[in-house]
């Protein structure tokens, strides 16, 4: 590659709305009450965007939606549609536009009004043949427990706890953020006694399906302090995407997901990271399923493989451990509006970075991570976005 | 969406992956793919040819799925198949007694089933049952 996004593009303001089932809002709401917010924090206005660009999966139909909504003036503006990584797309285009010296001050945002759709879970969008549609994401990511559990020869029980006790650290973090959509606390014996959804897996293993928006604004990082003394840098943008691997060949275990690790392989490259577990403050993953987050803590390298379980047993990613992950309590309990969610995690490492993270805060951050995971886990297409400043 | 449109069991027997079983093998390096690549999966060749899939596998993983999407009656029980020779089938298990009876690592063979009914037209398909260790 002939470039590195590294220090080039800054963040100098940022709003997110509540998540949750906002059924008292519409769409246009809750792009307005996002950028609202980020307008204010970065003291820009509408008349200062030169372009946008916006991710939804299920809400917007091309870059109109977010021109009508905003009720923006002839600007440039593109939809962008890249599965669950769609918000970390939107702000990698969007940052790629400002290195690249076409704008100044652009919009990154993330939107889903997923209640509207009817759904009550995520259903499998994968309609190749007959038997393929049968999958629901829950199970989807259900098997990947399985066998994760009969590879490094967890029982049943002891797999579940496992995974108990990620769900129990993101309510603990959930219930101190007051956006977050689920603010219980929970307990591991609540976590295994709950209704089986796709077993293994659990109703506290699956994040909740939410309303919400969130966004970024950018600038190059040569005008960042004109705005404020506190811009937060942004020091990688990687996306991978697949072959789909895992649909075709055998040699795909179902205990990783290799797009995650890829990803993360080139963000840590382009960021200089040579250390990820030391050298970051903290990370917001994709944890749709408390497996998805347990597996991407080893395709990170924040623990070595089959070990995770050690890890969070000694409470390294809580939020007084050595590595917090999700402190603003993760797609679990802040929500999953999916195009809103990769620029969700954004904002927490942003108010974190800039000591605004309130009863979440964590000591002295200088580095966080932000990991989206797109489609399944046998054929994803990740993201990952450091930030720092 | 979630699906795709019901037709005919007519229709769908034209497509050589639904019904017919047909893969790909490639004639470079080897490499079995199912559901069919255009491109080798493993060495980036085109030159490729039909591969008739066996009906026999064994169970990668699994999950026991109490919550399946509309018109299915829970629980399904989703499974991952390794092929015997290569490629892979996403597919469901039928006639377990209990779902407890499918592991990893047991042995399936595949057969033609309904697998639910659509807006009307019942959706043939291939589902799996144990069969015992030779």
């Amino acid at each position: 590659m002939a470039g590195s996004i590294k220090d080039r593009v800054a963040i100098i303001g940022m709003g997110c709305t509540r998540f949750g089932e906002l059924w008292d809002k519409g769409p246009t709401d809750l792009v307005v009450d996002a950028v609202e917010e980020a307008y204010a924090d970065a003291g820009v206005g509408a008349k200062d965007i030169e372009a946008l660009w916006g991710g939804s999966i299920f809400t917007a139909h091309g870059g109109r939606f977010f021109t009508e909504a905003l009720r923006m003036q002839y600007i440039p503006a593109t939809h962008v549609v890249n599965a669950c990584a769609s918000g970390q797309d939107a702000i990698r285009n969007a940052a790629y536009a400002v290195a690249a010296g076409i704008y100044d001050i652009v919009l990154a945002i993330g939107v889903e009004k997923l209640k509207d759709e009817g759904m009550s879970g995520l259903p499998g969008m994968d309609n190749r043949t007959h038997t393929h549609a049968v999958a629901t994401m829950p199970g989807m990511f259900a098997i990947m427990a399985t066998k994760y559990f009969h590879r490094y020869g967890l029982s049943p029980e002891e797999g579940k706890t496992m995974l108990a006790r990620i769900s129990v650290k993101s309510h603990a973090n959930g219930s101190l953020n007051p956006k977050a959509h689920l603010r219980n606390v929970l307990t591991v014996e609540k976590v295994l006694n709950a209704p089986i959804i796709a077993w293994p897996l659990g109703l506290f293993d699956c994040c909740s399906v939410s309303d919400g928006g969130a966004v970024a604004i950018l600038t190059s990082a040569d005008r960042a302090k004109e705005f404020r003394k506190d811009p937060v840098y942004i020091k990688a943008l990687q996306i991978c995407g697949t072959p789909s691997s895992g649909r075709i060949t055998s040699e795909y275990d179902y205990t990783h997901v290799e797009e995650s690790y890829r990803a993360g392989l080139a963000a840590y490259k382009e960021a200089g990271v040579t250390d990820p577990r030391r050298e970051l403050s903290m990370a917001e993953v994709h944890d749709c399923f408390s497996i998805t987050e347990a597996v991407t803590m080893e395709d990170l390298q924040f623990s070595p493989r089959g070990k995770v379980k050690d890890d969070i047993d000694a409470g390294t990613f809580e939020l007084s451990g050595e590595l917090p992950v999700q402190p603003d309590g993760g797609l679990k309990c802040f929500g999953h509006p999916i195009g809103a969610s990769g620029i969700r995690m954004v904002y927490e490492l942003y108010l974190q970075l800039q000591g605004r993270a309130d009863k979440r805060q964590i000591k002295d951050p200088k580095l966080g991570l932000a990991h989206s995971l797109g489609h399944e886990p046998y054929a994803a297409l990740c993201s990952v976005c450091i930030v720092g400043l | 969406m979630t699906q795709p449109a019901p037709a005919s069991p007519l229709f769908w027997r034209f497509n050589p992956e639904v019904y017919r079983l047909i893969g790909i093998k490639c004639k470079d390096c080897g490499h079995i793919s199912y559901p069919r690549t255009k491109i080798c999966h493993e060495c980036g060749s085109l030159n490729l040819e039909e591969y008739k899939l066996p009906k026999k596998g064994t169970v990668h993983t699994y999950c026991v799925n109490w919550t399946p999407p509309p018109t299915f009656e829970p629980p399904i029980t989703p499974v991952i198949i390794d092929l015997e020779g290569g490629g892979r089938y996403q597919g469901l298990m039928t006639e377990t007694s209990t779902p407890e009876d499918v592991k990893v690592g047991s042995k399936v063979e595949m057969v033609l089933r309904k697998v639910t009914t659509d807006r009307g037209l019942n959706v043939y398909g291939y589902k799996f049952r144990l069969v015992e260790e030779e």
